[in-house]
């Protein structure tokens, strides 16, 4: 039995307020526990179901060249995986196992669609649901852009600042962290040398710029 | 073997009478079990009881008195008794049922009865008469009151159980006064036209009965008593609380499961109503005229199937309660649907044909419409027909010379299409200087989130020269989705193509980021430009103007860092 109170810790639905279409959201999804290593599905497979952790945690990772798997992310309880596959179709862009046993509530397109067709403003309300996501994302991605800008004059505690914020979203959290790493660790690796700063050479437009760098 | 058919014939035709009662099932909401339960107490209790005072009557007051008086008297309320208790149950919803299980009680003691007269006398002629009269008769008089038990349910009048049974036992004397007078077919004639009278008094019954509570709901639902528009509008304004009271009442009568079902129909029917005239009314292009015919299609079986699901009894009903013909009711149901609960009702065609907003286009300007708004990103894989739908609730509107569109801050409530000039979209910086961001062009769309989320503008916009817009403004376009699950989901699949970008984006530059704080540069400048979704929502970032951004930052990191070591 999934309670329509479980839903609601889900950010995804948090503009479903109305008890009845949470009800009818949480009659048409299944429970279901994997085991601590369990693979939940492979990049390139058709995705036609999203999972909302309950419990546990799963990790996102790809496979690269030699076929190592390479984990870029961890996802836990109240986070979702496969929202965007159940929508736009497409295939899952990584695949994902699980680091711990864990409990997912499953949603299967079909059932979506079925719940849709009955209720429509649970669709609405999630349109708006992504339409933040997208709009809060967004609006990071475009501090990042500035701070960027601010980076490549030299500006760092301007860039700093303009990166400084706290974000209640996980990933946009560890942006923010990442970001201001790298500009210490940057600055520190500057100023921990001897010798005086000199100003960076003329920039003669994007190739050009692409060319310097050695890996 | 003539005894074995009076046999055959006193028991077949009853039973197959209340065999019949059940396969046509007529009554949907009565259940088989209690009419089968009915049917065993007239046949197992009433009619032993009844046999048992009878003789104690007939050796205190003589063959005539019990006969004429006493029997039908005694009979009647001893069949009555397990109406009162099935009446009284919860699970009991429509006064028809009260007449199907006093079917069922007079039919199970006849049964018994006419078992008894043939054994008593196994005549062909007896077991024929008594079925097609006295059978009849005792069906015909517990039906009585039954229904009238069970329309006691639905009103005040607490006098109606006296009635149903006075009139039980008055049909039941008049019948046994007769026919001890009467002797061959007068006798028949007689006893069947008494049976065929009971069961025309019935129907007459369920006919005043429907008609009073037809009344009741027109009530409710302020139709008679002369109401005036503008006392109609009054009711509206309380939110639907009277079509809301009118399905709780049918809930009573039915059952929670057959109003989901009730509430489905009129909404369909409605939507139904709400397409053909928007077919009869609108001159648009045969691309929209032929997806409201196949709608139309679609929800005429989608209602033949809900008709289906929901039994005879019920439609009867219903038919009765929302004749199809009655258009004003009709009008005013899809008023009233639409201002309680608007989902799933086409609110939007209504509020077309009200407004009148529509009449002004022509169906080439639609299609025209239409086009352009399909090459909007969160337009894209709606339905061109919708979107010419859509396309009738557009405005037009000019803006002079740096006139602001909106500013930051301001609710999101529409978004512009640009027809002709261009749109400057502003940041405002900590001393509320306009510092410049973007500039939109023809063709071009700005706000667009605003018609899905409604959320506050996080920028500035002004009009470059002169400027000409499309306006599609947001509760217009809500209107428009809320009973079209097709183009919420079309929108829904661009949405999550979207979010999906904007976090791997953020993915991307989070790998990137730690990659650069451990010196290592190789990720900052990728290998292949990765696919591009522009971002409309304003200010636009796309990746691939961040990965630019952080190349140009590396190679001078890169570059200050040589000269450092």
């Amino acid at each position: 039995m999934i309670t329509p109170d479980e839903l609601r810790h889900f950010t995804l639905f948090k503009h479903i307020d109305s008890a009845t279409d949470l009800q009818a959201l949480a009659q048409v999804m299944r429970r279901k526990s994997f085991a601590k290593n369990t693979v939940l599905f492979r990049k390139g497979e058709p995705g036609d179901a999203m999972m909302l952790i309950a419990a546990g945690q799963v990790r996102i990772f790809m496979n690269d060249d030699q076929g190592n798997e390479i984990t870029f992310r961890m996802l836990g309880a109240g986070q979702i995986l496969g929202e965007f596959s159940l929508l736009d179709r497409k295939t899952r862009s990584a695949s994902a196992a699980t680091v711990s046993p864990i409990d997912v509530l499953i949603l299967q397109r079909a059932d979506f669609l079925r719940l849709l067709q009955e209720r429509p403003l649970v669709g609405i309300e999630l349109m708006r649901g992504f339409a933040e996501r997208i709009r809060y994302a967004t609006s990071y991605l475009e501090r990042l852009y500035d701070a960027l800008e601010l980076l490549s004059n030299s500006e760092y505690d301007q860039a700093i600042r303009e990166m400084a914020l706290s974000s209640d979203e996980d990933e946009m959290q560890e942006l923010i962290t990442t970001f201001l790493t790298m500009v210490h660790r940057v600055q520190a690796r500057e100023t921990q040398s001897l010798k005086p700063i000199k100003p960076p050479p003329e920039e003669n437009g994007q190739g050009d710029a692409q060319t310097k760098i050695n890996p | 073997m003539t005894a074995l058919l009076a046999y055959a014939i006193a028991l077949g035709i009853p039973a197959l009478a209340f065999y019949l009662i059940n396969a046509l099932d007529l009554f949907k909401t009565s259940k088989t079990q209690t009419v089968v339960q009915c049917a065993l107490w007239g046949a197992l209790v009433a009619y032993p009881l009844a046999a048992l005072i009878n003789g104690e009557m007939h050796s205190l007051l003589g063959y005539i008195v019990v006969v004429n008086l006493t029997a039908p008297l005694v009979e009647e309320i001893l069949k009555a008794l397990i109406l009162l208790y099935f009446t009284r149950q919860p699970s009991f919803h429509y006064f028809v049922d009260g007449a199907v299980y006093g079917f069922g009680v007079g039919i199970g003691f006849a049964i018994i009865e006419n078992v008894a007269y043939v054994s008593a006398t196994p005549s062909l002629g007896l077991a024929i008469t008594r079925v097609l009269s006295t059978s009849l008769m005792h069906a015909m008089a517990s039906g009585i009151v039954g229904l009238s038990l069970g329309r006691l349910r639905r009103t005040q009048m607490r006098i109606l159980p006296l009635l149903g049974i006075g009139g039980a036992v008055a049909l039941h004397i008049i019948y046994n006064n007769i026919v001890n007078m009467l002797t061959g077919p007068a006798l028949l004639i007689a006893a069947v036209t008494i049976g065929v009278g009971g069961a025309g008094a019935i129907a007459l019954q369920i006919i005043h009965a429907l008609r009073r509570e037809k009344e009741q709901f027109n009530q409710t639902l302020g139709l008679e008593n002369g109401v005036s528009p503008g006392e109609r509008q009054a009711i509206q304004q309380f939110g639907g609380a009277s079509i809301e009271a009118i399905l709780q009442q049918l809930g009573k009568t039915f059952g929670e499961e057959n109003i989901l079902l009730i509430r489905r129909l009129l909404i369909t029917e409605a939507n139904i109503g709400i397409l053909e005239n928007n077919l009869t009314s609108f001159n648009v292009s045969q691309r929209l005229r032929t997806a409201w015919e196949s709608e139309v299609a679609a929800r005429q079986a989608e209602s033949r199937e809900l008709r289906q699901q929901m039994g005879r009894s019920v439609l009867a009903y219903l038919s009765t309660l929302f004749p199809a013909q009655d258009g004003a009711l009709w009008t005013y149901l899809e008023e009233q649907f639409a201002s309680y609960d608007p989902t799933m009702v086409h609110t939007f065609d209504m509020f077309m044909r009200f407004t009148e907003l529509a009449q002004k286009f022509t169906p080439e300007q639609l299609e025209a419409r239409a086009e352009r708004l399909s090459r909007i990103d969160i337009f894209r894989n709606i339905s061109l027909a919708d979107l010419e739908n859509l396309s009738r609730a557009i405005e037009v509107a000019h803006f002079g010379n740096g006139e602001m569109l909106f500013d930051k801050g301001d609710q999101g409530d529409a978004m512009y299409l640009i027809e002709q000039g261009a749109i400057d979209v502003y940041a405002l910086d900590r001393g509320h200087r306009e510092k410049h961001l973007r500039t939109f062009g023809v063709g071009q769309v700005v706000g667009d989130f605003a018609v899905l989320d409604g959320e506050e503008r996080s920028a500035r916009a002004r009009a470059q020269g002169d400027l000409s817009v499309l306006v599609l403004r947001r509760e217009v376009f809500q209107m428009f989705i809320q009973s079209r699950p097709q183009v919420i989901l079309a929108v829904l699949a661009v949405l999550a193509e979207r979010a999906r970008y904007t976090t791997r984006t953020v993915e991307a530059m989070i790998q990137t980021l730690s990659s650069i704080a451990q010196g290592d540069y190789t990720y900052a400048i990728p290998a292949a430009p990765p696919a591009e979704i522009s971002l409309t929502e304003i200010p636009a970032v796309e990746r691939s103007l961040l990965e630019r951004e952080l190349a140009k930052f590396t190679s001078r990191l890169q570059a200050r860092e040589r000269a450092l070591s």
